[in-house]
């Protein structure tokens, strides 16, 4: 299972493809998807420095949803993931393109989750 | 015009029988600007009486699921499994929040699924229901409850979802 800084390498990896479709200015649902999976990452750094290896989406939803991460995370940025998941599902598999208050929205929620995963020791 | 609805509609018409329950005001949330006019997706109706579920097993495609329907006024017989119990609480809660237009829901397994639908919802609306699948999934921690948003942003319901077989509770949101 991956270690910490193996997930530190992946969110850092994939905010560099979020940057540049961002900068680009084009395909809004990878925009969409990209910032999810940096947003994955972000959690699963915390997750594994508490010794948690989610092995499957909903199996991450369980463990967020307990009240130790809700606290630690606080529930807002529990709830700003559950809702980048979903709208990567929707760019994946609805077909549905992103508005642009979408990817905004996405993009937002994911500066939250970096931000307070960045602030926890 | 009259609307004429598609096979679906009329069959979830016809197993909804009636709109949800309620007697509280709609939550005061403004939906977002959309580019395409509002389409209702069934006839209004007055609110009715809290109506009950009946569930029955049956084999889908997916596996074997409960299926649930709306019966006014009768009670359920089949013996609940602790998913069931908190697939009806589930959605009871969501259709609280007043903002869906129809739920979708099944059981399998140790699995409470809800396919929540509305025509569009702002960041705020989606947190309110995703702060109820925290809720739930915090107090029933040995049930697997998810909500899935799907928004139609102007589709009709049949381009959104299509019934595979899955277990079903279909509400109309009674729009004021």
């Amino acid at each position: 299972m991956p270690k910490e800084s193996a997930h530190q390498t992946q969110w850092y990896s994939n905010g560099l493809i979020l940057d540049d479709l961002v900068n680009a200015n084009r395909f809004p649902d990878w925009i969409t998807i990209a910032a999810f999976y940096k947003a994955l990452h972000s959690i699963e750094r915390l997750l594994a420095r508490h010794k948690e290896h989610p092995k499957s989406h909903a199996e991450r939803r369980k463990i967020l949803s307990q009240t130790k991460y809700q606290t630690l995370l606080t529930a807002q940025i529990v709830t700003d993931y559950f809702d980048m998941y979903n709208a990567s599902l929707d760019a994946r598999y609805e077909c549905i393109i992103p508005t642009t208050t979408d990817v905004n929205d996405q993009l937002a929620r994911l500066a939250r989750i970096d931000a307070k995963v960045a602030s926890i020791p | 015009m009259i609307k004429k609805w598609t096979d679906d509609q009329e069959k979830q018409i016809r197993l909804s029988k009636l709109s949800f329950a309620g007697t509280a005001p709609l939550a005061d949330f403004s939906p977002r600007s959309r580019q395409l006019p509002l389409q209702p997706l069934m006839p209004r109706t007055r609110l009715a009486k809290k109506q009950k579920y009946e569930f029955e097993e049956v084999d889908t495609p997916i596996g074997r699921v409960i299926r649930a329907s709306i019966l006014l006024g009768a009670t359920s017989s089949t013996t609940e499994t602790p998913a069931m119990v908190v697939l009806k609480s589930l959605v009871d809660a969501l259709e609280n929040l007043r903002l869906l237009e129809a739920i979708y829901g099944y059981v399998e397994g140790n699995t409470s699924k809800v396919v929540a639908i509305a025509d569009d919802l702002s960041s705020v609306q989606r947190d309110a229901i995703w702060r109820v699948n925290l809720d739930f999934q915090r107090r029933y921690p040995n049930i697997d409850v998810d909500i899935r948003i799907l928004q139609r942003r102007g589709r009709a319901l049949s381009d959104v979802y299509e019934d595979d077989g899955s277990a079903v509770i279909a509400r109309e949101h009674a729009l004021v």
